[in-house]
C-alpha cells in the first residue's frame, strides 16, 4: 500500500500543492483528474523524484510504502523504491533499438568495472531476454531489436511501459496522460494492458483528461483543483457531471457579461483545410474566446496566422485571404497578436519599457518621429515618446522604476501590461491574445481583463482570446469556441453552464 | 543512386581527389607513402572526435588540450633525459594523467555550455594553447627547474622552439619495418592505432556507448529518465582527450622533433575536416567515417597544392588550395549537414 500524508510543494510564488492525503491499495487503479495547473503533475513529479522538485527545495509531507516512511530525494531513489512513471510526452530515444530503450540505465553487464561502471561490458543476450519478457508481460509481441523510429505510436507507448515494468521491484506505476496521442483501438489495448498490470498487484496512478477512460478502468478517482484534493469518489459513485463541477469549482461565473446584439459583419473567417464545414467566423466588435484542453489545437488560429504554430485552417480577413506568417502585412491590415509566450514572442526582455511600448508602431504613430517623411531614417522624438510612455504606465498601472527600466526586471503581470500597452499604441482593428492571464496574480488579472473589455468597448476592437481559463472566458467573452482533437467542436454563446462547457472540452455533451 | 545521395560529401571529395591526383602528376606509390605517414600521424585525432559527437556535443575542438598534454609529457621526458622505451612509457603515462585532469576541466566547462559546445571548445583550445605556451616560454627556467640545459634558450629561460625527440622516435624505428616508395616505414604505429580503434570499438558497445548515444539523441529525455548526463559527457570528453594525446605522441615519434610552441596547433581543424569528409555529421559519426575521411582528406591535402601549382604555374596558388581545403571542407560539410537535418525535420 502506498500512502501520502500532508504532501505539499511550495515554489517561490507560493504553494502549488497543499496537504494532499491519499492511499493507494495494492493492485488498485487510482485516477487523478483536474484542470491544467491543478497540481497533478507536481504530485507525480514529487513521487518520481524529478529535478524540478528536488532542485527547488524538495517537498513537504510524508510518503509511506507498506507503512514504512520513505523520503524521495531524487529520481534514482524513487526508482529504488519501486516507483515508475510513463510520461505524457514519450521519453524514448529515437534512432535506438527497443531493447536499448527498455534497458537504458539499468542494463545487465557482464563484468562490472569498479571505478567507472559505465565502461562495463553489456550482456546483450540477457538484455534482449529481459526486454522480450517485459514486452510479453504487457501482451506485445514486438521484436526488441527493432528500431524505435519504425514503431507506431502505440508500440512506442508499450515500449515505454515495458521499460518501467522492467524495474525489478516495481510497486507503483504512474501514467500521465498515456492515451492522449492514441486512437480508439490503441487506447482500448492500452487500457486493458493497464488493468492486467494492476491485476498482478502493482498499484497504478492514472492521470487523464479523458473522463470516460477514468470511468472505465479506475477503482477510485480524486479531483485536484488549485493544488488541493477536492474530492474522492469510489467506483459506485462515479458521475461525470460531478467530476466536471469539482474540477472547475462552484464559483465559476463571477460576472457574466451582459448579452448583447452582435454585429452581422464578419471580420475574420477560418476554414478548416480538410473539413470544409468546420469554420469559425468572427464578427466585428465581439470578444471571442477559444479554449480546449492542452494540445487540442487552439493555438492554430492567431498563433498559426502569425506563423508561431502549425495550422490546419485558412484565414480570410474581410473576404481577403491571408498568408500565414506574413507578420508585417498582418499588422499593416490592423491585426495584432500578443503571444502566450510573452517573453519569447512578444517582448524584447532586455530593452526598456518605452522601447517595448513603441517598437513597430512608427508607421501608425508618426508623431513619434522627427522626420516623418523618411520614417526609416528618422530620429525618434524622445520627449514625446517618454511622455507617452509615462502616460501609459500610469493608465495601465505598471509597477516600475521608470520608462528606462528593462522589461526583464518586471513581474509577469507588469510585462503583460506592457504588451497590452503596445497593443493600445497600435490601435488594432483585431487583437488576438494568447493566455492573457497566465502566471499573473489575481489583482493584475482583473486589470488586464478590464483593459481587454475597455479596448473592445471604447475602440471597438474585435478581440480573440485563446485561454484555458474557463471562468475568465465566461466573464468577458460574447462567444466561446471549444476545440477538440484539432477542430472546432462547439461554439457557445454567453450563459453556458460551466458543466456543459467542461464536458465539451472532452468532446461530450451534457446529459 | 540513393547510396551516392546519402554519401554526397565523401563522393564529391573522392572525385575532387581523383581530379587533383591527375593534375598533380605524382606516382601512386608516392601518394600511398604520404597518406600512410599522415594516416598514422592523425588517425587517433580523428577517432578522438567520435565519442563527443555521439553524445551530442558536436566536434570537440578541445582535443588540442590532449595534444598539449602529450607535448608537455614529451618535453618533460626530454628534460629528464629519459631514453628508449622508458621515455615512451613515461610520456604515455604522464600524458594520460594530464589528459584526464585537463579533460575533466574541459568537460566541466562544456557541461556549463550545453548547446554551444563547439564554439566553447574552440575557445578552450585557443586559451589552453596560450597557457601552455606560457609554461614553456616563461615558467620553464624561472619557476620550473630544468634538468637538461640543452633544450633551454640561451638566456636560460624558456624552451627552444624545436627539440629533437629522438629518444622516443628511435623506439619504434626498427619494429616491423617495410619499404614504400624507396623509404623505410614502421608498422608499429599502425598496430597502436589498431589497438586504440579496438578499444573505441569496445567503448561504443559498452554501457557508456549506449548511454552516450542516448544523451546525444535527447538530453532532455535522458534527464527525465535520471541518466547522469554530465558524468556521461565528461567521460566522453576525457576519453577523447586521451586519444588526442596518444595521437600527438604518435605524431612526434613519426616526425622526430617536437615543435614545442606550434606542434599542437591545427590538429583540431584537420581532424574535424577529415571526419566530415568521411561523411560524419555533427550528430553521428562512425569509425568508417574516420578512416575513409582520413584517406580522402589527406589524398586531397597532398595532391591539391601540386595540382594548383601545375595548373596555374604558381606555387602560392597551391598553398592557397591547401588552406581553402581544410576550412572550406568544414564549412561545406556543415552546410550540407544542416540541409539534410532540415529536410529530416520537415518530414517529422
Amino acid at each position: 500500500m502506498i500512502e501520502v500524508k500532508g504532501l505539499s510543494k511550495k515554489f517561490d510564488s507560493g504553494y502549488v500543492l497543499k496537504d494532499i492525503d491519499l492511499q493507494i491499495e495494492d493492485g488498485e487503479i487510482y485516477g487523478i483528474i483536474g484542470a491544467n495547473g491543478s497540481g497533478k503533475s507536481t504530485f507525480l513529479n514529487i513521487l518520481n523524484g524529478k529535478d524540478t522538485i528536488v532542485k527547488t527545495g524538495g517537498y513537504e509531507g510524508d510518503i509511506f510504502i507498506d507503512g514504512e516512511k520513505v523520503r524521495i530525494l531524487d529520481h534514482q531513489h524513487s526508482v529504488s523504491h519501486g516507483i515508475s512513471m510513463v510520461h505524457q510526452e514519450l521519453a524514448l530515444f529515437p534512432g535506438m533499438r527497443a531493447v536499448d530503450n527498455i534497458k537504458i540505465n539499468h542494463e545487465n553487464v557482464k563484468w562490472e568495472l569498479p571505478v567507472i561502471p559505465e565502461l562495463s561490458r553489456l550482456d546483450e543476450k540477457k538484455n534482449l531476454e529481459d526486454a522480450k519478457t517485459a514486452l510479453e508481460r504487457i501482451g506485445t509481441e514486438l521484436d526488441p531489436v527493432r528500431n524505435i523510429d519504425n514503431l507506431s505510436l502505440n508500440q512506442k507507448q508499450f515500449v515505454e511501459i515495458a521499460r518501467e515494468l522492467d524495474h525489478q521491484n516495481i510497486r507503483l506505476l504512474m501514467l500521465d496522460e498515456p492515451t492522449s496521442s492514441l486512437n480508439i483501438t490503441e487506447t482500448e489495448k492500452l487500457l486493458s494492458c493497464v488493468q492486467e498490470i494492476a491485476s498482478r498487484g502493482i498499484s497504478v496512478i492514472f492521470v487523464s483528461h479523458r473522463l470516460e477512460e477514468i470511468e472505465k478502468i479506475c477503482h477510485r478517482v480524486s479531483v485536484f483543483r488549485d493544488g488541493r484534493l477536492i474530492s474522492t469518489y469510489k467506483k459506485a459513485d462515479f458521475d461525470l457531471n460531478r467530476f466536471a463541477e469539482d474540477m472547475v469549482g462552484q464559483k465559476i461565473v463571477k460576472a457574466a457579461r451582459e448579452r448583447r446584439q452582435l454585429s452581422e459583419e464578419t471580420i475574420l473567417e477560418y476554414r478548416c483545410r480538410d473539413d470544409d464545414g468546420n469554420t469559425l467566423t468572427i464578427k466585428k466588435g465581439e470578444i471571442l474566446g477559444i479554449t480546449g484542453l492542452a494540445g487540442q489545437g487552439q493555438e492554430q488560429f492567431l498563433a498559426g496566422l502569425f506563423g508561431l504554430a502549425k495550422t490546419n485552417y485558412t484565414t480570410s480577413f474581410k473576404g481577403e485571404m491571408l498568408k500565414d506568417g506574413d507578420t508585417h502585412g498582418l499588422i499593416g491590415k490592423g491585426i495584432y497578436y500578443i503571444s502566450e509566450n510573452r517573453g519569447v514572442d512578444s517582448l524584447l526582455l532586455d530593452s526598456s519599457i518605452w522601447e517595448n511600448m513603441i517598437f513597430g508602431t512608427e508607421g501608425k504613430h508618426q508623431d513619434f518621429l522627427s522626420l516623418s517623411r523618411i520614417p526609416g531614417l528618422s530620429f525618434l522624438k524622445r520627449d514625446r515618446i517618454r511622455s507617452y510612455t509615462e502616460q501609459m504606465i500610469e493608465k495601465l498601472n505598471i509597477v516600475c522604476a521608470d520608462p528606462q527600466q528593462p522589461v526583464r526586471e518586471l513581474s509577469g503581470g507588469n510585462q503583460q501590461k506592457v504588451c497590452i500597452g503596445r497593443a493600445l499604441t497600435f490601435e488594432p482593428e483585431l487583437l488576438g491574445i494568447g493566455e492573457p492571464t497566465r502566471g499573473i496574480d489575481i489583482y493584475s488579472k482583473e486589470l488586464i481583463l478590464n483593459w481587454i473589455l475597455k479596448m473592445n468597448q471604447e475602440m471597438n476592437t474585435t478581440v480573440v482570446v485563446v485561454s484555458g481559463e474557463l471562468e475568465e472566458l465566461m466573464r468577458i467573452c460574447d462567444r466561446i469556441a471549444v476545440m477538440y482533437q484539432g477542430k472546432i467542436h462547439r461554439i457557445f454563446n454567453t450563459g453556458v453552464s460551466p458543466e456543459e462547457l467542461s464536458l465539451a472540452l472532452y468532446g461530450k455533451a451534457a446529459s | 543512386m540513393k547510396h551516392i545521395k546519402n554519401n554526397l560529401v565523401p563522393v564529391c571529395i573522392f572525385l575532387l581527389a581523383v581530379i587533383s591526383f591527375y593534375f598533380a602528376d605524382v606516382s601512386g606509390k608516392y601518394l600511398a607513402s604520404e597518406i600512410y605517414t599522415r594516416f598514422i600521424r592523425n588517425a587517433l585525432f580523428v577517432l578522438a572526435l567520435i565519442l563527443p559527437i555521439s553524445c551530442g556535443m558536436g566536434i570537440n575542438f578541445a582535443i588540442v588540450v590532449g595534444a598539449i598534454s602529450a607535448q608537455m609529457a614529451i618535453v618533460f621526458a626530454i628534460d629528464l633525459m629519459l631514453e628508449g622505451p622508458a621515455a615512451l612509457l613515461f610520456t604515455m603515462s604522464v600524458s594520460i594523467f594530464l589528459s584526464i585532469v585537463f579533460g575533466l576541466m574541459v568537460a566541466a566547462l562544456l557541461n556549463r555550455a550545453k548547446g554551444r559546445e563547439m564554439i566553447v571548445s574552440i575557445m578552450i583550445g585557443q586559451l589552453s594553447s596560450v597557457l601552455y605556451q606560457f609554461v614553456f616560454m616563461v615558467a620553464f627556467g624561472l619557476i620550473i627547474t630544468p634538468h637538461n640545459e640543452a633544450i633551454l634558450l640561451d638566456r636560460g629561460i624558456g624552451v627552444r622552439s624545436m627539440i629533437d625527440a629522438k629518444n622516443i622516435s628511435s623506439v619504434i624505428d626498427g619494429i616491423f619495418p617495410f619499404q614504400l616508395d624507396g623509404k623505410t616505414y614502421s608498422l608499429f604505429p599502425l598496430i597502436i592505432i589498431a589497438v586504440f580503434a579496438l578499444l573505441l570499438f569496445y567503448i561504443q558497445r559498452s554501457r557508456l556507448g549506449v548511454l552516450a548515444k542516448a544523451v546525444g539523441k535527447n538530453i532532455h529525455t535522458a534527464d527525465v529518465l535520471g541518466l547522469k548526463t554530465n558524468k556521461i559527457r565528461s567521460l566522453c570528453i576525457v576519453i577523447s582527450t586521451i586519444f588526442a594525446a596518444m595521437s600527438q605522441i604518435l605524431y612526434v615519434t613519426d616526425f622526430g622533433t617536437v615543435n614545442v610552441y606550434t606542434g599542437h596547433i591545427g590538429m583540431d581543424t584537420n581532424a574535424a575536416a577529415a571526419i566530415l569528409v568521411g561523411g560524419a555529421t555533427l550528430k553521428g559519426a562512425s569509425m568508417k567515417n574516420c578512416f575513409l575521411g582520413l584517406i580522402l582528406f589527406h589524398a586531397l591535402f597532398i595532391t591539391s597544392p601540386m595540382a594548383g601549382q601545375n595548373l596555374f604555374q604558381n606555387p602560392s596558388v597551391g598553398e592557397y588550395f591547401r588552406s581553402f581545403l581544410a576550412y572550406g571542407v568544414i564549412i561545406i560539410a556543415l552546410i550540407m549537414n544542416l540541409k539534410t537535418e532540415k529536410k529530416k525535420a520537415s518530414f517529422a
